[in-house]
């Protein structure tokens, strides 16, 4: 099982590799926290240094947002060839772009599009659901074989997923893919309606959020129906699980993405 | 502009055609799936039995009565994803469902959407909210795929919209106009609609806090309380028409599937009426104080920046 390590800040960047052979850098949820091209390219050239992998996350954009991960993306072909880079979608637009202009990058299905179910009241609901309806809960979209054959077109060939409370049952090799899975945050939902980039009378967030260090402030939000309480970064709400599901290597997934803080 | 509402009974056809809508959508989940899968495994983005409409003579009957009423039907199949089984049991439901004359699914599921296009190469896809199509990259990706309308997120501003459509001129967007906002993005949201009261998680009040005791952020934790302290039901873009109007979008879309038809009918008629001052050429601020006081006359109160469809616009 490969270990890979989160990080969306080049300040966090393992000196030490470590056990990790691996590393993820970037932005998975908002835009405007996408890192700059030199970022990348630095962060790029420190994890082949250290003799890491590399993986680039992209979040879901706007055309002024897509356009931004054009430069990126030109910088880091160059930087790199291109071989042995991985970039993480979470958009279908951004995967477009990569497979006309960027085929030496290999995509890889990011959470917000491999579809799972991850809300925190779902284990309270699993037990009055009959076999078939569990089932549902317990896979996630990507599995699906025609979908996954679709995307291979695309060159797909790896897909993300969460570790949610109520456990994980997929299998990834029947659809041909490898998989990830994150740990100990499962993300829920993303919003463009940014609680850190509220100026008392709207969202900057819509328009081009300039607000520095929105990732300083963390929250927690509980109530009596969720198991455990949602944790909230940025746009971004998680639960804490820290229980991976047993079987990995049977359902298809080799590799662990370690968030050593909330992503 | 087209007018596309929910419609969830045979009663109420009439009184959304007499109202102004143009198009109606709707849900139904067969009973042999709910037994199968529970209506929590629903073939819709519902999970309550008052969004689904009752019964296949139901459906049938809703279906002839808009096509009497000048109205196209679509059919949800908008579920986030579904399972091995479930598509068996989709593949059979819409080839049952095309012959009682739907005139489009509306679906979400990349996986549903490659088996129509196999299965019935002449059906009309549409691209539920349940997808995301935030650039117009991602709109030609579905497009590709025999998508041929689509409805915009509503975390897009105007201009970004404007985007999407004029660089996809062979493609029909729909653009959210009136009653539901979600706080969160819906297509990538995966919170559980289940509660028997109809309180979703995003609408809940939460106790918030820093996750860091002794830290201190009230802005943010402010911000985010107040999605529990409006009625997130009662959104409106109405200001955004013109510019609406401007970008090219097809259909204006009503959310509130499950709500009474008195409801319904209230939001078309306030739509139509914006709709026509329109086109009496008023515009700019006698535009947005227009739409202001139509939207306290539907919902009783005056709106405010929660559920406003364009932040860009309030202020």
């Amino acid at each position: 099982m490969e270990k890979a390590l989160y990080t969306t800040s080049l300040k966090n960047f393992p000196k030490d590799a470590g056990t990790y052979r691996r590393v993820y850098f970037g932005a998975e949820f908002c835009q405007w926290r996408v890192p700059t091209p030199a970022s990348v390219v630095k962060a790029y050239t420190r994890a082949r240094d250290a003799g890491l992998g590399f993986t680039l996350m992209t979040p879901w954009v706007t055309g002024k947002g897509l356009a931004g991960l054009v430069r990126i993306f030109s910088a880091l072909a160059e930087a790199s060839d291109g071989y042995g880079v991985e970039v993480v979608v979470n958009d279908f637009g951004v995967l477009s772009v990569l497979s006309v202009r960027y085929t030496n990058f290999e995509p890889v299905i990011g959470r917000l599009l491999a579809r799972q179910k991850r809300c925190p009241r779902i284990p309270g609901i699993m037990g009055s659901l009959p076999d078939a309806g569990r089932d549902v809960y317990l896979h996630a979209g990507i599995e699906d074989k025609v979908t996954a054959k679709y995307l291979r077109g695309f060159g797909i060939k790896r897909a993300e997923l969460d570790s949610p409370l109520q456990g994980v049952g997929v299998d990834l090799k029947a659809a041909k893919l490898r998989g990830s899975i994150y740990t100990p945050y499962a993300y829920v939902t993303v919003t463009r309606h940014c609680p850190a980039s509220f100026d008392g009378n709207t969202w900057q967030a819509f328009t081009g959020c300039k607000l520095k260090g929105c990732l300083d402030n963390v929250i927690t939000l509980e109530n009596p129906a969720h198991e455990n309480p949602l944790v909230m970064r940025g746009n971004a709400q998680f639960v804490h699980n820290p229980e991976m599901p047993r079987g990995l290597s049977g359902m298809g997934i080799d590799r662990v993405v370690v968030m050593e803080d909330v992503p | 502009m087209r007018i596309l509402s929910p419609v969830d009974n045979l009663a109420e056809v009439g009184a959304l055609a007499s109202a102004g809508a143009d198009e109606v959508y709707g849900g139904y989940v067969p009973d042999a799936w709910v037994r199968k899968y529970s209506i929590l495994g629903s073939a819709n983005q519902r999970y309550f039995p008052s969004a689904q409409i009752k019964g296949v003579s139901g459906l049938k009957a809703i279906i002839k009565s808009a096509h009497k009423s000048g109205m196209g039907f679509f059919l949800t199949l908008n579920a986030p994803y579904y399972t091995g089984p479930q598509y068996e049991d989709l593949v059979q439901f819409a080839d049952k469902v095309s012959g009682m004359g739907a005139d489009a699914f509306i679906v979400s599921d990349l996986g549903l959407i490659l088996r129509l296009r196999e299965k019935f190469p002449h059906a009309h896809v549409h691209l539920s909210t349940l997808q995301t199509v935030f650039n117009s990259e991602a709109a030609r990706f579905f497009h590709r795929l025999g998508v041929d309308r689509m409805v915009l997120p509503r975390e897009l501003t105007l201009s970004e919209m404007a985007g999407v459509v004029k660089a996809n001129t062979d493609v029909d967007f729909d653009a959210f106009i009136m009653v539901g906002k979600c706080p969160n993005i819906e297509g990538f949201c995966t919170f559980t609609h289940n509660s028997p009261k109809l309180v979703w998680p995003c609408e809940e009040r939460y106790t918030i806090a820093p996750a860091k005791a002794g830290e201190k952020m009230s802005g943010i934790m402010e911000a985010q309380s107040g999605w529990s302290l409006v009625n997130r039901r009662q959104a409106c873009g109405l200001c955004g028409l013109p510019g609406l109007e401007e970008a090219g979008v097809t259909a204006l879309k009503l959310v509130g599937r499950g709500g009474p038809a008195k409801m319904k009918v209230a939001v078309i008629s306030a739509v139509r009426e914006a709709l026509s001052l329109m086109d009496t050429g008023v515009c700019g601020i006698e535009f947005s104080a227009a739409s202001k006081d139509i939207y306290r006359r539907t919902f009783g109160g005056p709106c405010n920046p929660y559920v406003c469809y364009f932040p860009e616009l309030w202020g």
